[in-house]
């Protein structure tokens, strides 16, 4: 059981985006902490997608949801310059928070929030896989 | 007019209080950063924010609360920034990212029936 969106990379369709995905876990009856920490992270890729694979260029993002077994997984695709959001790291989350790079916070909490997190880039394409465990 | 995000601002002599209603996610945020901007601009003292209202905050929103911070470090190095009544979701992203206590104190106001 699955759904797809495809949307130009604009951040303004993280509105669009953001209903599409909440409907979507709503239907499979996830709660309200699974909600926003699954749409959170999704935020997180989409606009890193928007900024950097794309930068001003703009392009397409494809978004494709679904459930499996006790997991829901979404997929973002996307042609811009290759971008690995999984090497986002935030080695100095311990550092001084006035220290630190902005960026990294995002991604930080995407890890701390999906199950997992997998990129590759295939055909000019950057393909990011997460999955979040639906229950406690 | 984006609505995900509304305010109300409450002054007193000392304290303004800055009421948010709604998501500060990445669209949310902009808006954000314009109000702080304003009431920046204004000869305050001290600040709060009342997160009551705010059901989701984003990376992006935490930038324009550590901004904030700065700007009223800048005027007097030992100010506090408060939020005010925050949601559990909410909290949980402020605590993991070392926000909590480093950059803002929670303060809840008694009204203890807050949903989340």
């Amino acid at each position: 059981m699955g759904s797809n969106i495809k949307l130009k990379s604009k951040i303004k369709n993280w509105k669009i985006l953001s209903q599409f995905i909440e409907l979507f876990l709503q239907k499979y009856y996830c709660d309200k902490k699974f909600i926003y920490e699954f749409l959170l992270s999704c935020e997180e890729i989409f606009v890193n997608i928007c900024l950097y694979a794309y930068k001003s260029s703009g392009g397409e993002i494809s978004v494709d949801i679904c459930v499996l077994e006790n997991y829901i997984k979404i997929v973002f695709s996307d042609s811009g310059i290759k971008f690995d959001p999984t090497k986002f790291e935030n080695k100095n989350i311990n550092s001084k928070i006035y220290d630190r790079r902005p960026g990294g916070l995002g991604i930080f909490l995407v890890k701390k929030f999906m199950s997992s997190m997998k990129y590759a880039r295939k055909e000019n394409k950057n393909i990011l896989v997460m999955t979040k465990k639906i229950g406690r | 007019m984006d609505n995900r995000l509304t305010f109300d601002l409450k002054n007193t002599d000392s304290l303004t209080t800055l009421y948010l209603i709604g998501k500060i996610d990445t669209l949310g945020a902009r808006i954000f950063e314009k109000k702080i901007k304003e009431v920046l601009a204004q000869d305050i003292r001290n600040l709060k924010f009342n997160f009551k209202g705010v059901e989701y905050l984003s990376s992006s929103g935490l930038r324009i609360i550590l901004y904030t911070k700065k700007e009223m470090q800048k005027r007097n190095p030992d100010s506090e920034l408060i939020i005010e009544d925050p949601q559990k979701q909410v909290v949980d992203v402020l605590s993991m990212t070392g926000f909590l206590d480093e950059v803002v104190e929670v303060e809840y106001t008694g009204d203890k029936n807050i949903s989340g």
